[in-house]
């Protein structure tokens, strides 16, 4: 009984008189003072490039609904309307997923997701069969 | 009859809160002894160990590591069987053996490893300053209640050992704030801080608040 709360005394004392000896010997070392400074991630600079804008390109962007029409096999002709945006933004936003193995005293990580809208289905109207006389 | 119900449901209630706080605690036990088990592949791929890779390059502090999360794991499995009014009553002898390798691994790997490495914990002064305190606190409560049912006093022995699992359980309970904070997108460090500040007070006041209820039950048996 005895023996047991002298040799864990013991063990208690010597690590804590070893641990003060080491931290003082290590304390101004220039490694663990930035230890636990979050690494410092630049986010990689992208330069977004303008392509120039030429007159005819210029008139596919700003129309913004193109109609055509598409010949069936029966004859009948049917109007799709196309509606197109100018520019499909791309959400850049931070998920948090959570894991089993985020249970633990590791800093937690963030994942970034890139998420890309799906372009609108095209709408396709059908119109009345007109027959074309010829 | 109507007092038999009573009593019935007042059981039933008990049993419901009493699987309200064992179910978490349990689950959450497992899940930190499931997730130590990788490391024990002495692989330096993992993300707690690359954080601190300067720490690891010392061969006493990599022992200490290795020794400090066997111990906990082993610690926190025994302890869980511990307070179970069942294995007391049906099989004393469970109880017997695995308290005492709880109060082996505390007393002689789990805070004197501890106590090393919270020279080097993360944070400032005052969070290496807890983690001392975690250590010291751990070791001492573990050894009242070792000391004091060899002694016969089992509602001492009862008493300290609450309050040893609850120095044990702020592996656990640091790690369901820090996910709670970072899902609050708290700052990482800030998040670290808190919760470990969190943690240990919390479990501290929530086992002195366990004892006064069951004191306060004891009490009262005097009066009627």
């Amino acid at each position: 009984m005895k023996s047991i709360l002298y040799v864990g005394i013991t063990l208690m004392l010597g690590a804590s008189i070893y641990g003060f000896v080491d931290y003082n010997q290590t304390n101004h070392r220039k490694e663990f003072k930035e230890m636990y400074e979050p690494a410092k991630m630049e986010a990689p600079v992208v330069e977004e490039k303008k392509l120039p804008v030429t007159d005819e390109r210029a008139g596919i962007m700003e129309s913004k609904k193109i109609s055509a029409e598409i010949e069936t096999k029966k004859g009948e002709s049917v109007a799709v309307s196309v509606s197109s945006k100018e520019k499909q933004p791309v959400k850049k936003t931070k998920k948090k997923k959570l894991d089993y193995r985020e249970f633990s005293r590791a800093p937690l990580r963030e994942f970034q997701v890139v998420e890309m809208k799906a372009e609108e289905p095209v709408k396709v109207e059908k119109k009345k069969a007109e027959i074309k006389e010829q | 009859m109507h007092n038999s119900r009573m009593i019935i449901l007042q059981r039933s209630a008990r049993v419901f809160f009493q699987m309200l706080f064992w179910i978490p605690v349990a689950g959450f036990s497992l899940l930190l002894i499931y997730n130590t088990l990788p490391y024990f592949s002495f692989s330096k791929d993992f993300d707690f160990i690359e954080e601190r890779s300067f720490l690891f390059k010392s061969n006493f502090y990599n022992t200490c590591f290795y020794i400090h999360i066997a111990a906990g794991a082993l610690c926190i499995a025994t302890a869980l069987v511990q307070f179970s009014r069942y294995v007391l009553k049906k099989t004393k002898w469970i109880h017997r053996i695995s308290g005492k390798i709880y109060v082996f691994v505390v007393l002689f790997l789990g805070a004197p490893t501890g106590l090393y490495m919270s020279f080097f914990a993360k944070g400032s002064f005052w969070e290496r300053a807890l983690f001392l305190f975690m250590a010291t606190w751990w070791f001492i409560t573990t050894l009242y209640g070792f000391t004091t049912i060899h002694k016969k006093n089992v509602l001492a022995h009862k008493i300290w050992m609450m309050r040893s699992y609850a120095m044990a359980m702020t592996a656990v309970t640091f790690r369901v704030y820090h996910i709670i904070f970072y899902l609050l997108d708290w700052d990482h460090l800030e998040n670290y801080e808190l919760s470990l500040w969190i943690s240990v007070i919390g479990n501290m006041l929530f086992a002195e608040w366990i004892i006064y209820r069951k004191s306060k039950r004891y009490l009262n048996s005097f009066i009627t």
